[in-house]
């Protein structure tokens, strides 16, 4: 009965139930007829009973080769199959009809995908099949397929749509990469035919020439006018002067690193290597591999589904919970965040009325249908593949979708994430290619890549990092991240090249139709990016991430449409923080490269530049603490939760406050609501929320490595009385951290992990500075909230800071382990640090932090008037302050954005609360 | 010794017997914790580059800020924010008025500047409506006759302004060593300037009857020049339709008749005025007038309250500070008294609340703002002559956040105080109820 | 490679190559009335003798979204070869070159498939110029006296997408159940020539009818009375739900929310079967007798639904549809569990004002916290458990002394979301993490 038993060890827990029955009954019934009963492990953890089983998800490109048969090519991550058996999987994706009809003659084929189950083996598989022409091949056609791999089923149809456009975007890459080499290969075949037939006339030297001649001839020139045919196919296809920018932009870069990488070569000698001469075939050599045949394409392509692989590969549990969060990002100005990756509520979240009195009035600030596929537009036009649209037709079958209009928000984290990774394409392409010149080492070199690979997790750490468009830091982070590897060193100078050329073309834009303004907007950014990266040669890095700053500067009106911009990049990288929530198990395999990245730099030190060193060792640091709190990383983004139950109590109060904001509003309400129905454009425009005005004092460039929150738990367990210190942050008191610079990695490291506590970080990337020389004023103390601030060593710490500064912040002495706080005597912080001893992984310290299980319920509710709650909530007075300051940050962004849409030249500045506490010096 | 400078020594042994030595004075000081200190919030406005010296209250809502960075500021206090940034002068804004026109209903503001010019400034449309250059040269003080819809602008020269600024008449001051320095008008139509330790009166306005309607013939001329002061003179203030008072650096605040223009009574009179140094430790930054009867006037790093009508001193705090005390003004309707300081301070004073009624309470049990401040009825105590007792005030709270000199604080809108200083900064201080506050200031907590 | 998966690819293309020769005859002769064949007629297509297919229309399904229903299956000589076509009445048809097209890419890859797998796997493509999406069920059913490879496969318009993306749960789990009873219905007709077309047709219906009432009598977004209770499923679980549907039977299985009526002379049955077969548990409140049933909880449930499910195909392979197997006792209890989330949440929402839909609001927000819980106990479970590797020690009440649950019923809750997010959660928490070879307690 059990016949697949052995086969597929795995499904032992498919039960057959004879017993129960009459078995003379029951054996009626073939046996593959009665479904066998199975419950599901969580997370597919089967593996002690069969080896084979998939154990995380992988991509898989496969092609059906004409002399092999179906085979894997190449697998994302190298290892990520683990055990599972490609050969057999590639056999049966491969085997997957094509459709192809056989006409006569060249023609386009277009792509295929479908979603495959193999429910006994828990294997789910999302499949896009393409073809590339070889010039080499039987009837020029190669078929190939990339595949999404996974045991969770729920994830392929629950982001089908998602996954599907990425899909066509990859192939794309790959396809267009190889029409370019196909055309060049044909177009060289031509000449050697031509030349060929030259010859022949030449040689027989008369015009009576045998008939094998002729025949030779006439099969020259059949050949000729063949490939002549392919070639008027071919030729208008490749129009696309985007992705050939694209191309030789990588091309170009290729060549600078070419410089201190001597093994490398770029794509155009590799034409020289001319393999094109070859006219025979040749069926016992190998066929060419996938990068020959697409060159920049295949590199751009596997990049990209490196980055899709990263964001799919992670728990469904919390990309459904990220699909969920993202409804409540909107409003942007309800919106309640902890550091930068929790988002703890959203007051206004599917509320579109606002009570004025008693009287509802529509906010029109309130529209959400319009965003979303704002903020996607963005998003998606960041990612730089948008230059399709001259392709269209070639692509019927896949609708031009860079509208973009029907993928979720996720993907656009997921581009969000892809653009700040696209910055690494370009520092290892040198490498890549010099491993994957022969095709033979093809497969190999998939696993040479690792690279790559190490790139991806530095910038997707980064890209947690800087979390909220913290576009300077960040700007910072990039260019130190390349120093070392590029001639140009002068950072300042850097920056000042690019912000030129910048400004110029955002006057370009300026006067772009709206309605195609981001996508005209991107381009020009694009372009000028590739100004700035021929410039500058240096940092192709800053990308787009500067424009936001120069909005900042420019903030008159002719620019305001950029401005939104900005402000959306901003909150989509917030968002895209959001996403990054929890590198699930990427931090594991961290570990794993960064083992590698060990070894590499002891093996490999002289091939690898100093800028791939210089990442590595960065890596490396990490690591360590990785390797020391186990999967921190993941966990600590969401220590945020802190008072999450609080949040919901706010919602009330909220919305208390906002009706206090909006009786002070009344009047511009009123005026907003007389105003005719906006239009699309007004609306649009009405979404902006307020600039990311930072009148900060200097930051030093000291970088922000890594995540926030990471190592909280470290922090709590090392030091004591912490209670003040978390107090202080979650009241808006700003939190010095001072230390002289012997204890700079402390600090720093220490702001890092009690980021996550202030509520303002999303919108303010400048409240926190890990590490600063200046004393903040008091101009700064209104959105400065956690600082690390340097001591020189002569000076004490009482003649560092004037008094009036002294008096407004908290402050934690590193060196004398002490805190200088008002003390807290509430249960909401403590009851989160009484269980730091509890969970053994930092991990589920924070997302127990995050769910806010802390929160004592009887404390949830929140009475109509101010001056009654503080008896019936239960709660001590300290919470509530907690609970006030939370709300008041809603409230303050609210009518900052209020401010901001109103095109009012003021903002309303933010309160700094004194409250005037007895401080207190607790030793920790 | 003066007896001024005995009463105003007397309860202060220790700087009584050490004069020489200054800088061991005892200057109050406070905890962290600031039960009775309403102002829990604090919002920085921050777009001057220079030290902002003048604040001046609009309207409930909205207030300008001038510094010597050229700029005139209109804020929204109630939010918090900036309204206008008014530039164009090239001088720094000494003085300015705000004018109502009655033509017009938006609100006019007028600035004047050592640049020379008088700007007149629409505040609703934040622009310039009108460049007043004859002044011709550096403007002091400026002064508006609302009733005549004439304003005076003071200076090297004096000259006298219609509304629509037409210049009407000019006083030839060549003559003259020093500027006029503050300006004041009085009842009877007369108008009184200080210059240095001079104060002169002017008749302005001729008023010609003909053909039954009233006209304005502006017209400036001397009527009478005062018995002067021994030092500069650094405040005028008006007391009530008959009486105004003027203060000077020796310490010496003189009362004088609207009527006769003379002296009626001098205070303070301090026989040792100039101090170590040449300090003058006892000269007057700043005198309010309360209620028609009593004057606060910053004395020096104190203050003193003297009542008019009892010709003495009730209340007196010697130092309050810890340098001159610069600008005072009474807030949350006498509850505190609010002194601004050189030391980057503003110190709120009063009297501690005492039984089970807490300061709220308290107030609304008081009559005056006097009373409400000093927490006893004048009528009970003060009135009656032989008592002599002088009320000293409680540091109740300070304010904190200036890092230079606090050039002037006022109050706005019941819950707000304004301090602007050295620092370029304007620092609008909010009553903010938190519950926490609130219980504080309750005293329910 | 091997030998034996170069062997299979040579295979596979010899196949492919057959395949395609097949589509290529039905292509060039396509005859456009062939979707005109009778009803129920066993009439050979024009094509080729082995080509032809039976075809049968489905009527009185207004509102539907699916087109065409196509049963295919592979043979060994022929390839991919249409068995039935099921037509919608009033629903578009299409030609014979799109439906050999889609028989033929529901079946391809698929020939490496162990015949005597009884899962039913799914597929789904979209077939951009003919503007369908297909999914389909392959599964092992008889023909011809052997076991094959079948396939069901649905063409539904593309523009339904994402109507379909959102139940495309409910509606696999609607086929896997009909899939079933079309094996049987096979195995015991054993000739695919000779399928009781009619018989089939009335599970086929019956669930068609179900899904065609989604469309019209799905809650809608903006919420109202029986929606209320909406509020505290998603989206796709509101897609996945009706209201008060007459026509119809009135309990479906599998469905988030549905509103039924009581006749008022008639005692209202329960239709336990279904309640069973459903994936979740039931929980039915009756507004008449202010009664609020559930059935039993998750762990015991999963027992159940298994249970009922195979009685059901047993009984259907006996004809006796009647005699189904039900598990004795009360199968609907009352349930009264103590828990304080949601006595908190009525609370609070109690005191907010009903206006302006800020309760709604602050439900989403609720609903949030309870995911987030949720998230904490599956990262919780993650971390003492080494991601399920070992079992959980320690019980429910380790779970809420760590997490801070202060009841049964607030685990019950944070479970259940739990359960949703990832799915098994709930088994490997009560089952105790057992997933050796199980005997399924079947005691009635």
């Amino acid at each position: 009965m059990m016949i697949s038993v052995d086969m597929y060890a795995a499904d032992l827990a498919y039960i057959n139930c004879l017993d129960e029955f009459d078995d003379v009954m029951y054996r009626e019934v073939p046996e593959y007829a009665v479904p066998a009963f199975r419950v599901q492990h969580p997370w597919n953890k089967l593996s002690n009973i069969d080896p084979t089983v998939l154990c995380s998800d992988f991509i898989l490109v496969a092609e059906f080769s004409e002399l092999e048969g179906p085979r894997p090519l190449i697998t994302i991550p190298n290892d990520g199959a683990g055990n599972f058996n490609l050969n057999d999987f590639a056999v049966r994706i491969m085997s997957v009809d094509q459709n192809t009809s056989v006409t006569e003659g060249f023609h386009i084929t277009e792509d295929f995908q479908v979603i495959l189950t193999e429910t006994r083996d828990n294997v789910f598989a999302f499949v896009h099949h393409f073809v590339l022409y070889d010039q080499q091949a039987r009837g020029f056609v190669r078929p190939f397929a990339v595949c999404y791999v996974t045991a969770d089923q729920r994830k392929l149809m629950y982001f089908y749509e998602e996954i599907a456009a990425q899909m066509k975007k990859v192939a794309r890459y790959f396809k267009y990469g190889n029409k370019l080499v196909f055309r060049n290969d044909l177009e060289k075949y031509l000449k050697d035919l031509e030349f060929t037939k030259r010859q022949v006339w030449r040689d027989n030297n008369s015009d009576q020439c045998p008939d094998s001649v002729m025949n030779k001839i006439k099969q020259v020139a059949s050949l000729s006018a063949e490939v002549q045919n392919i070639l008027t196919i071919i030729r208008p296809m490749l129009t696309d002067k985007r992705m050939e920018q694209r191309f030789a932009r990588m091309e170009e870069k290729a060549k600078i690193s070419r410089r201190s990488k001597l093994d490398s070569i770029s794509l155009k000698e590799w034409d020289h290597v001319d393999h094109a001469n070859d006219t025979k075939r040749k069926f016992d050599i190998h066929l060419r591999g996938l990068h020959e045949l697409c060159s920049w394409g295949a590199k751009d392509g596997l990049q990209k589904l490196r980055r899709i692989h990263q964001f799919y590969q992670r728990d469904m549990a919390l990309l459904q919970e990220e699909k969920l969060n993202t409804e409540y990002l909107e409003p942007v100005s309800g919106l309640l965040t902890f550091g930068n990756q929790c988002l703890a509520a959203n007051f206004m979240a599917k509320i579109d009325k606002i009570c004025v009195g008693s009287v509802c009035c529509r906010l029109t600030t309130y529209k959400t249908e319009t965003t979303p596929k704002f903020f996607l537009q963005r998003c998606s036009s960041n990612d730089t593949l948008e230059s399709f649209k001259s392709l269209t037709s070639s692509f019927q079958s896949i609708p031009d979708d860079d509208s973009y209009d029907n993928v979720s928000m996720t993907s656009a984290y997921n581009m969000q994430m892809n653009k700040q990774k696209e910055k690494i394409v370009y520092d290892n392409s040198t490498l890549f290619y010099s491993q994957s010149k022969n095709s033979k080492e093809m497969v190999d070199s998939s696993h040479t890549l690792v690279p790559d690979n190490e790139f991806d997790l530095v910038d997707e750490k980064s890209s947690v990092i800087d979390i909220v468009n913290d576009n300077k830091l960040r700007q910072n982070t990039d260019l130190s991240e390349n120093e070392n590897g590029c001639e140009n060193s002068d950072l300042s100078k850097n920056e000042r090249k690019c912000e030129k050329p910048d400004i110029s073309e955002i006057d370009k834009t300026e006067n772009t139709d709206f309605s195609e303004n981001s996508r005209v907007f991107e381009s020009e950014t694009e372009s000028k990016n590739d100004e700035q990266s021929e410039k500058t040669e240096t940092t192709n890095l800053c990308e787009n991430d500067r424009i936001p700053e120069i909005n900042i500067k420019n903030k008159s009106n002719e620019y305001y449409e950029k401005l939104e911009y900005c402000e959306n990049e901003r909150f989509s990288e917030t968002c895209s923080v959001l996403h990054d929530k929890t590198l699930n198990k990427s931090s594991l395999e961290m570990i794993d490269i960064c083992d590698m990245c060990q070894n590499k730099n002891k093996t490999e030190s002289e091939d690898t530049n100093i800028c791939d060193k210089n990442q590595q060792i960065m890596i490396y640091c990490d690591s360590e603490l990785i390797h020391s709190s186990l999967k921190e990383l993941k966990l600590i983004s969401e220590c945020d939760r802190t008072s999450d139950v609080e949040k919901r109590k706010m919602l009330e109060y909220k919305i208390k406050m906002c009706k206090k904001c909006q009786i002070q509003f009344s009047q511009p309400l009123l005026e907003e609501e007389d105003s005719p129905p906006s239009n699309g454009e007004e609306l649009v425009n009405q979404h902006i929320s307020g600039p990311v005005t930072c009148e900060m004092f200097p930051i030093d460039d000291q970088l922000d490595i890594m995540s926030s929150g990471f190592g909280l738990r470290k922090l709590l367990t090392t030091y004591n009385n912490m209670q003040p210190l978390l107090y202080s942050l979650l009241t808006g008191r700003t939190v010095l951290i001072v230390g002289t610079s012997s204890h700079e990695a402390d600090v720093k490291s220490f702001v890092k992990a009690l980021r996550m506590f202030v509520p303002t970080y999303h919108r303010y990337p400048h409240s926190c500075i890990p590490w600063s020389s200046s004393v903040p004023k008091i101009v700064d103390l209104t959105k400065l909230k956690l600082v690390g601030l340097c001591r020189p060593e002569r000076k004490t710490l009482d003649r560092l800071l004037p008094n009036s500064i002294k008096k407004l912040v908290t402050i934690m002495d590193v060196e004398k382990r002490v805190i200088h706080a008002p003390s807290y005597q509430g249960a909401f912080i403590n009851t989160l640090i009484a269980k730091k001893k509890v969970f053994k992984v930092e991990e589920v310290f924070l997302s127990f932090v995050q769910s806010g299980y802390t929160m004592p319920r009887q404390s949830e509710s929140y009475k109509s008037t101010i001056s009654t709650f503080l008896y019936k909530l239960g709660i001590h007075d300290c919470d509530i302050n907690i609970v006030e300051y939370l709300a008041e940050v809603v409230k303050y962004q609210h009518i900052e954005d209020h401010y901001h849409q109103n095109k009012s030249s003021g903002v309303p500045v933010r309160p700094i609360q004194t409250r005037y506490q007895q401080c207190q010096v607790f030793k920790c | 010794m003066s007896m001024w400078q005995r009463l105003w020594k007397s309860g202060n042994n220790s700087s009584d017997a050490n004069k020489s030595d200054e800088e061991k004075v005892d200057v109050d000081v406070l905890e962290d914790e600031q039960p009775y200190n309403p102002f829990t919030e604090l919002l920085p406005l921050h777009i001057h580059t220079d030290i902002v010296r003048l604040l001046v209250l609009v309207d409930d809502r909205r207030c300008v800020s001038v510094g010597d960075d050229c700029l005139a500021v209109l804020w929204d206090i109630q939010l918090c924010c900036k309204l206008y940034v008014l530039s164009g002068h090239t001088r720094p804004i000494t003085c300015v008025l705000l004018l109502d026109t009655k033509d017009n209903s938006n609100d006019w503001l007028l600035t004047g500047s050592s640049d020379k010019q008088i700007r007149v400034w629409d505040l609703d449309q934040g622009k310039c409506v009108q460049i007043i250059e004859e002044h011709n040269t550096s403007v002091r003080c400026l002064m508006s006759l609302q009733d005549h819809d004439i304003f005076i602008s003071g200076g090297e020269g004096l000259h006298l302004w219609s509304g629509d600024g037409k210049l009407l008449s000019s006083y030839d001051r060549s003559s003259e060593e020093a500027d006029i320095s503050l300006m004041l008008f009085t009842k009877n139509e007369r108008l009184v300037t200080a210059s240095s330790k001079e104060l002169r009166v002017y008749s302005v306005i001729n008023e010609t009857e003909k053909n039954e309607t009233k006209e304005f013939q502006g017209k400036i001329t001397l009527t009478k020049k005062l018995p002067p002061h021994r030092e500069a003179i650094r405040e005028l203030v008006m007391v009530s339709d008959i009486m105004f008072a003027s203060g000077s650096l020796d310490g010496t605040i003189i009362l004088w008749s609207t009527q006769s223009y003379l002296p009626t009574y001098t205070f303070n009179i301090m026989s040792e005025y100039k101090g170590k140094d040449q300090r003058y430790p006892y000269s007057i930054q700043h005198m309010i007038c309360v209620e028609e009867r009593y004057i606060m006037a910053a004395i020096g790093s104190g203050f003193a309250l003297f009542d008019i009508l009892t010709k003495r001193l009730i209340c007196k705090k010697i130092n309050a500070h810890y340098s001159k005390v610069l600008h005072l003004t009474f807030v949350c309707d006498g509850t505190f008294l609010a002194t601004c300081s050189e030391d980057g301070s503003i110190r709120l004073w009063g009297h501690v609340p005492t039984g089970n009624l807490t300061l709220g309470e308290r107030a609304d049990m008081a009559h005056s703002i006097i009373e409400r401040f000093m927490g006893v009825s004048t009528e009970e105590k003060m009135m009656y002559p032989g008592y002599s007792y002088v009320f000293e005030p409680n540091l109740l709270g300070e304010c904190l956040a200036h890092s230079g000199a606090v050039e002037n604080i006022i109050e706005c809108g019941g819950d707000t105080m304004l301090s602007c200083g050295v620092d370029g900064l304007v620092i609008a201080w909010k009553i903010f109820m938190t519950l926490h506050a609130l219980g504080h200031f309750t005293g329910r907590v | 490679m091997n030998l034996k998966q170069m062997a299979t690819s040579k295979n596979i293309r010899n196949i492919v190559r057959n395949a395609s020769a097949g589509i290529i005859q039905c292509g060039t002769n396509s005859l456009s009335d062939d979707t005109e064949d009778v009803k129920g007629d066993n009439k050979l297509s024009l094509l080729s003798p082995s080509s032809g297919y039976s075809h049968s229309e489905l009527r009185h399904l207004s509102h539907g979204f699916i087109n065409s229903m196509l049963l295919c299956h592979w043979d060994n000589i022929l390839g991919p070869r249409i068995i039935h076509l099921w037509t919608i009445s009033g629903r578009m048809s299409y030609p014979v070159s799109t439906l050999m097209q889609i028989c033929s890419q529901s079946l391809s890859g698929e020939i490496c498939r162990d015949v005597y797998n009884s899962f039913i796997d799914f597929k789904f493509y979209d077939i951009p110029e003919k503007q369908v999406i297909v999914p389909a069920f392959i599964f092992t059913a008889n023909k011809a006296g052997g076991p094959g490879v079948h396939s069901l496969s649905l063409i539904i318009p593309k523009s339904n997408l994402t109507l379909y993306l959102q139940i495309h749960q409910l509606l696999q789990r609607c086929f896997e159940r009909i899939v079933g009873k079309l094996r049987i219905i096979m195995n015991k007709w054993d000739a695919i020539s000779e399928i009781p077309r009619e018989e089939f047709r009335i599970h086929i219906t019956d669930c068609m009818e179900m899904l065609a009432s989604l469309t019209v009598s799905a809650l809608p977004d903006t919420v109202k009375l029986l929606s209320t209770l909406a509020l505290f499923n998603t989206c796709e679980e509101r897609r996945c739900s009706r209201i008060v549907d007459t026509n119809h039977h009135p309990y479906h299985h599998d469905l988030y929310l549905q509103g039924a009526l009581r006749k008022s002379d008639h005692i209202f049955e329960y239709p336990v079967q279904e309640i069973l077969y459903s994936k979740y548990p039931t929980t039915i409140i009756d507004l008449t007798q202010q009664v609020v049933k559930q059935s039993p909880i998750y762990s015991d449930h999963v027992v159940h639904s298994y249970d009922t499910q195979r009685n059901e195909l047993t009984c259907l392979h006996h004809g006796d549809n009647n005699d189904i197997a039900i598990p004795g006792g009360e199968i609907l209890t009352q349930v009264d569990i103590t828990e304080t989330l949601i006595q908190g949440l009525l609370e609070e929402l109690d005191k907010l004002p009903a206006e302006c839909g800020v309760r709604e609001a602050y439900i989403l927000q609720f609903m949030r916290v309870v995911q987030k819980k949720a998230v904490c106990l599956i990262k919780y479970l993650e971390g003492e458990t080494n991601y399920g590797a070992q079992a959980f020690k320690g019980g429910t009440r380790k779970l809420r002394h760590d997490l801070l649950i202060t009841t049964d019923g607030d685990l019950r809750i944070i479970m259940a979301a739990a359960e949703k997010l990832k799915p098994g959660i709930v088994w490997f928490i009560m089952g105790g993490g057992d997933y050796s070879n199980r005997q399924i307690s079947t005691e009635y």
